[in-house]
């Protein structure tokens, strides 16, 4: 393949010698096609969005609807996830064919595509890039391309490119590397790559012009080789007149684009993008009140009285900070644990309820021991426990903290004077809140469940109540538990997911979704602590998720550095679909374990390898890259290979999109959002709430210094 | 039915926005533990008005006794108006430590200065991490030179540098009132330019070299922080 890339690449550097040389630097921002990457009308150009850049496009046109959500993985990959609805799929062909790929009046196809980019952008060169779309899947969108793009003029974009595969069907200049090998077609199931057809079979021209000609507007040429062979040709969706296609995009503000278009020569489509920079917040900093000044202690020469350390030994003394200490953190929300008391040195541990930035906690908690702290005090221990589990250790000489206040750059300076590390053993003398335990809380938030794809209804949603509660009795010991009720919503019974001869472990999901209301979703008891350095340990038994309840327990070893080591095993029983006490609709019972193996690879990648046996029993693996953005923001994808049936991948996306990145104020919610195949049995894990790896993380080493600058805010 | 599917993304989103909204025993409830004078002093002066929103312009009365409400308190005080962001109110130092103040709203909305040069802010969305700034004495003269360096965190709470090369000339004279009292002084201003852009800061001295008011950049982009300095 490499081989074979390389030659393209020079296909690639002569078409850009074809286009006039312009000394516009790429100004134009990217804008996306109809499949929802970076592109002219239906064609691709060779423009990659900004690093880390999610977009969102939905697009519609002669029946056809596609959604795609594209990320920019890497500066030169990016990846695009794209659901896609093809209406009056059956009406030419059923009568008489009228099973399996033809069964339905709407076809529903998913696919992934890669974009990679080969050559930059330069003064004289063209952008090149290379794509691969629908790689997985049933195969109906495949084609490769590669394609050179130049921005000619600061307004003016050129792109020419050869496609393969369905952009290989019109105006076909020949198959340079051999015919096409038949697909699995339309309906195949899983994954399977397809490589072997990659860049066989007929190759053809094509081209597009992008002019933006005033700041918000821009109008968009091209020629398309794509004729439509399967949805215009054999079904008859629409009559394609003409391989030009042309259209006028509107572009409102950094985050929106509509576009309105012609399609060949006989359709009017719609488009339109959303555009978000996850790496950045839109309103830039943080908001939320300022914090407390630092005190720094007089002089010792001038009151020499106040640095005697006679006052450890003092009667209630733990009890004086605590308060005191605690009065100062109430308004940043922060709740002191558990306070450590030595002549020269203070431990607090606390509880971080506000800022989405352990850092900034950490910051606030440096300012208010300098306010309650005796002078004698010259080291700060500041732990931010999480889940009842004491996270890390952040060391700091409190002449430091005084001296850099307001030093220029003052975060950057005080970093490389704190020891940031494992919590340590419990301090003698450690004393907890009593005020603290038990504490009980409760919340009544919204929840929202959406159904994609299912049946034969592409959408359906419910919107309803969650009612939750927590007591904590001891530290790291949580009862919890929650209760939902739909309001309103449109999931109905569609009948189960296919359950491949497996014990319908996840396929019964309609009737989860249909008798569950109200439902019991969980209630449980859960232990979280630290086990030894750099050891943590879970034990969750009760009602653990919406279909099922037990004992499940976790350790997981993360000493310094990019490595983590996690175990995993539960015991638990498929619970009644009515979502109540009972276990005996379904009277399976199943142990799961897995071995985890976590890495952080740098620049926000962390990779996951979890092997062992889900709750089918089938045994296998799930690989996961998921990117963190420092601001909180999540997005990475899966796949789970086990030995059930006939192998299949279980794929899927998730994104992670905190709350404080939307409204620009300090919090700690996130908005998790999962794209899977739902109601799959195979390769399905228990969802346990919890997990210790992603618990803990913002709260250490990388988490703490990746959100540093928020320690003076 | 497809026309549904190309709402997804959409509805997807609003979902998202209702989870914003939620209610529970842990929320957090800012409360002003600060028993700032400013604050009773201005809602007693200007009638109970929210005082971190600009205060409407009161008549000749009401100003004097604002003043004396202030000066009987016995401690400094500082007229904030932020024209970004609209906010507006009346400081007193919160904290010092070495040659920089804290001065604060009720609301923790804070300052760092250094005898008046702003050197960090508090509370403002997009905050002044810290700086590298001339001292006073440098301002007084009215000429000269220097280099100025501003911190800020960017959307990924990374640190971001803006450098200005800034110039100081001596405007003239100007007669100020503030709060009832008038002043003759002596106008410096600053002008910076950097990759960024070109902002002017403005700094009035009375007679005596005190620094009654100043106009000073906290963001670049953004219209500068007003400062005057009502009580001593």
């Amino acid at each position: 393949m490499v081989r074979r890339g390389s030659g393209q690449f020079l296909v690639g550097l002569a078409l850009a010698a074809a286009l006039p040389p312009g000394t516009a630097v790429a100004q134009m921002r990217p804008t996306l096609n109809f499949y929802g990457v970076p592109g002219i009308v239906d064609m691709p150009s060779a423009t990659m969005q900004a690093d880390g850049a999610l977009s969102v496009t939905s697009t519609r046109f002669a029946g056809i609807g596609r959604t795609a959500l594209t990320f920019q993985v890497l500066p030169q990959l990016a990846a695009t996830l794209r659901y896609s609805t093809i209406r009056n799929w059956n009406d030419a062909v059923c009568p008489p064919e009228c099973t399996g790929i033809n069964a339905d009046d709407t076809l529903y196809d998913r696919a992934l595509d890669l974009r990679l980019l080969l050559a930059r952008e330069g003064a004289f060169l063209p952008a090149v890039t290379l794509g691969l779309q629908d790689i997985t899947g049933t195969g109906l969108q495949s084609g490769e391309y590669l394609v050179a793009t130049k921005t000619v003029l600061p307004n003016l974009r050129l792109s020419a490119g050869l496609g393969w595969g369905r952009f290989g069907t019109e105006g076909s200049i020949g198959s340079p590397f051999g015919p096409r090998p038949a697909n699995g077609g339309p309906g195949a199931d899983g994954f399977d790559l397809h490589a072997d057809q990659w860049f066989r079979g007929d190759v053809a021209p094509f081209a597009g012009a992008e002019w933006q000609f005033a700041p918000d507007w821009g109008v968009k040429a091209e020629y398309s080789s794509d004729i439509y062979a399967e949805e215009a040709g054999l079904r008859g969706g629409f009559d394609r007149r003409s391989p030009f296609n042309f259209g006028i995009e509107y572009q409102r503000g950094d985050m929106l684009r509509f576009g309105a278009y012609s399609l060949y020569g006989s359709e009017i489509g719609l488009s339109m993008q959303i555009m978000l920079n996850p790496g950045q917040r839109p309103t830039g900093g943080i908001g939320g009140t300022g914090p407390e000044p630092v005190k720094p202690r007089p002089v010792f020469a001038d009151q020499p009285e106040l640095y005697a350390d006679t006052w450890v030994t003092e009667p209630g003394v733990d009890a004086l900070i605590t308060e005191t200490l605690t009065s100062h953190l109430k308004r940043s929300n922060i709740v002191v644990e558990a306070l450590a008391l030595g002549p020269t040195t203070v431990q607090v541990r606390f509880r971080n309820l506000a800022y989405d930035a352990e850092a900034q906690a950490v910051g606030r908690v440096a300012r208010a021991m300098t306010q309650t702290m005796p002078a004698s005090v010259t080291t700060f221990e500041i732990v931010p426990v999480v889940g009842g589990i004491p996270a890390t250790k952040v060391t700091l000489r409190r002449s430091d903290v005084e001296a850099l206040e307001f030093a220029p750059d003052g975060a950057a300076a005080l970093r490389v004077r704190a020891g940031i590390g494992d919590a340590g053993p419990k301090p003698e003398g450690l004393t907890f809140n009593p005020d603290l335990y038990p504490k009980f809380s409760w919340a009544v938030s919204p929840f929202a469940r959406v159904r994609l794809f299912s049946g034969e209804v592409d959408f359906m949603a419910d919107a309803g109540l969650r009612l939750s509660a927590r007591a904590e009795v001891l530290p790291g010991l949580v009862f919890s538990g929650a209760v939902t009720k739909i309001v309103a919503g449109t999931i109905r019974d569609t009948g189960p997911a296919p359950s491949s001869g497996l014990p319908p472990v996840r396929s019964d999901l309609n009737l989860y979704d249909v008798d569950g209301d109200p439902a019991l979703e969980s209630l449980q008891a859960a232990w979280y602590g630290r086990l030894g350095p750099d050891l943590y340990g879970r034990v969750t038994l009760g009602y653990l998720e919406r279909m099922f309840g037990g004992l499940s327990a976790e350790v997981l070893w993360r000493p310094q550095g990019r490595w983590a080591f996690g175990a995993e095993t539960s015991y638990v029983m498929q619970r009644d679909a009515d979502q109540g006490l009972g276990f005996g609709g379904y009277d399976y019972a199943v142990t799961t374990a897995h071995l985890s193996t976590y890495l952080e690879l740098g620049r926000g990648y962390h990779a996951q390898i979890d092997v062992g046996r889900y709750l089918a029993g089938d045994v296998g693996a799930t690989v996961s890259l998921d990117r963190w953005f420092e601001n909180g923001w999540k997005v990475g994808g899966f796949a789970t290979l086990t030995d059930a049936g006939t192998g299949a991948f279980d794929q899927g996306i998730r994104l992670e999109v905190p709350v404080s990145w939307i409204t620009g104020r300090p919090s700690r919610k996130v908005t998790p959002l999962t794209l899977r195949s739902q109601g799959r049995n195979e390769g399905a894990r228990l969802d346990v709430q919890g997990r210790l790896y992603e618990t803990l993380s913002p709260a250490q080493t990388e988490g703490l210094d990746g959100q540093w600058g928020r320690f003076w805010k | 039915m497809g026309s549904v599917l190309e709402m997804t993304a959409l509805r997807v989103a609003t979902v998202a926005l209702l989870f914003l909204t939620a209610c529970s025993s842990d929320a957090a409830r800012p409360d002003l533990p600060l028993k700032d004078m400013a604050k009773a002093v201005v809602q007693r002066a200007f009638g109970g008005g929210d005082p971190v929103a600009a205060p409407s312009a009161p008549d000749a009365a009401t100003v004097a006794a604002g003043r004396k409400l202030l000066e009987e308190a016995g401690k400094p005080v500082i007229l904030m108006t932020d024209a970004g962001t609209g906010l507006a109110g009346f400081m007193g130092v919160l904290g010092v430590n070495g040659p920089v103040q804290t001065w604060a709203t009720p609301e923790y909305l804070t300052i760092g200065l250094r005898d008046g040069v702003l050197i960090s802010t508090r509370g403002f969305g997009a905050d002044l991490m810290s700086s590298e700034a001339p001292d006073l004495a440098v301002l007084r003269t009215g000429n000269g030179q220097y280099q100025r360096r501003f911190f800020y965190l960017d959307g990924a709470d990374q640190t971001q540098v803006h450098d200005y090369l800034c110039t100081l000339h001596t405007a003239g004279a100007e007669r100020l009132t503030q709060l009832g009292r008038a002043y003759d002084t002596r106008l410096v201003t600053e002008k910076c330019s950097g990759k960024q852009g070109d902002f002017e800061n403005r700094f009035w001295f009375d007679a005596s070299g005190v620094l009654r008011q100043s106009s000073q950049m906290r963001l670049q982009g953004v219209e500068n922080l007003q400062l005057q300095r009502i009580i001593d």
